[in-house]
Parts: structure tokens; sequence; C-alpha cells
């Protein structure tokens, strides 16, 4: 009896997280149509004012957020829930320097492509629908933090899918940050 | 809280498991972050190519993040 619960259980996991893939896969159109519409109407053309330090140092703070991402699940999975709470808190930390960084590149972007310009528009909207995903995701995990952190902790698929979506803003940025930046 | 050997066993074998699967996390992020080393380099000296090679390393960060972070594996297993 315990075993076909657990089965359905795993089951049941396997299914949300066929789900999951297929809301990312989605997503993944809009900002594929993004980078499409960047190349159409700009070719691989990139503006010298075009801040490359902010952008590296951004990229790398995205980067760093997915490891803390990372640890928190595990750490969550291994029952560790000290460490989790303190890598998903570095986690939210670090999505939050990132939305600063990018509200710096915006100050300066305003100033040498403004979102009438042809570059200004792709750069606008794709770093916009960016941080409205990374805004959403920090939602998500601020949720599934108070979540594991309470006196009666769900099961690891929240943690897991919070994390996942988390990961995937991250793969777009791997995307995004070469057609905004550096591909002239 | 039980205390036998074979509970302290598990215990032990489950905490290593973890420092392993955190130890492989920080080496997937030591590749990403010197993908994205030569991917600037690669973009500033502007080399024949470039545009092939940093489209090549997005894609290989992006199947990093995908295989190990994601474990995009495990839907092998959904149904």
């Amino acid at each position: 009896m315990a075993i076909a619960t657990e089965s359905v259980a795993q089951g049941e996991t396997g299914n949300y997280r066929l789900g999951l893939w297929l809301f990312m896969a989605s997503e993944s159109m809009i900002f594929l149509a993004l980078l499409a519409a960047r190349f159409y109407l700009q070719g691989t053309h990139v503006p010298a004012e075009a801040d490359q330090t902010i952008a590296l140092i951004i990229t790398s703070i995205l980067l760093l957020s997915s490891v803390s991402a990372y640890t928190a699940e595990v750490a969550y999975t291994a029952g560790d829930r000290r460490l989790f709470a303190r890598a998903m808190f570095a986690t939210i930390g670090l999505g939050l320097a990132f939305l600063v960084g990018v509200g710096f590149e915006w100050r300066e972007a305003f100033r040498a492509f403004p979102p009438h310009t042809a570059y200004g528009t792709v750069f606008f909207t794709m770093t916009g629908m960016h941080a409205f995903h990374v805004v959403t995701g920090l939602v998500v995990l601020g949720i599934v933090r108070r979540m594991g952190t309470s006196q009666r902790p769900p099961g690891p698929w929240p943690i897991e899918a919070a994390v996942k979506y988390w990961h995937f803003v991250d793969i777009v940025w791997v995307f995004f940050y070469p057609a905004l930046y550096l591909i002239n | 809280m039980p205390s036998t050997p074979e509970w302290t066993a598990q215990r032990k074998n489950r905490m290593e498991s973890d420092h392993t699967s955190i130890r492989r996390g920080l080496w997937v992020f030591a590749c990403l972050a010197v993908a994205t080393a030569v991917e600037f380099v690669v973009a500033v000296t502007q080399i024949p190519g470039a545009v092939l090679m940093i489209l090549v390393i997005a894609l290989t960060k992006a199947w990093l993040i995908a295989v190990y972070f994601m474990h995009i594996r495990r839907l092998r297993g959904a149904g």
C-alpha cells in the first residue's frame, strides 16, 4: 500500500515536472521572438555606448544566483533547512542585485539610445521583459523560502519548481547577454 | 531520535552525497564563469568567426544549466 502511494506521488511529480517544462518551452517562444526582432531590426549592430562592464557584472551575478538556488534545492532535499534558508536568502539577494544593475544600465541607456530609437526599442523590450521574469521569479522564491522554513514544510516539488524557473530565467539571459552586448 | 550505527551510517552517506552535489554545482559555476570570460574576450578582440564562437559558447552554457542545475534528464521519468 505504501509502495503504491509512493508510486502515485512520483507519477504526479513527473506530470508536474513535464507541465513546468512545457510552460518554460512556451515562455521560450516569447524570448525567441524578441531575439528574432532584435536581429531583424538591427542585424548584429551594437552601439559603442552599450556598457560592457555593467553587463558583465550583472551576468556574473545571475550565474552566481543559479549556484545558490541549486544549493538551496540540494539542501532542502537533504533535509538541511538551515542551509536551504541561507542559500535561498543569497539567491533572492543576488536577484535583487541583478535588478539594481539593470536599473543602472537603463539610466545609461536612456541617454545613449532612448526607447524611440530602433536599438533602444529592442534593448528596453528585451531587458524589460527579462527583468519582469526576474521579479516574478523573486516573488516565487520568496514564497517557497517562507514555505520551506515554516513549521510544516512541504515536499520537495514546490522548491524544485521555483528553482527550475529561476534557472530558466538565467538561461534566457545566457542568450540575451551576447545578443545585446557582444555580437557586433 | 534514533542513534543506531545503521542510522548514523545512512546520515553520513546522505551528507556526503549532499556535499558532492554542492561541489558539482560549484564546478559547473566555474565552467560557466570561464565560458563567460572567453565569450567576452572573443567579442572584444573581434577575431574571425566570433559570432559563431559566441553562439556555440552560449549554447554550451545553456546546456550546462539545463543538465546539471535543472536536471532535464529527470524528464524521462515523467508521466
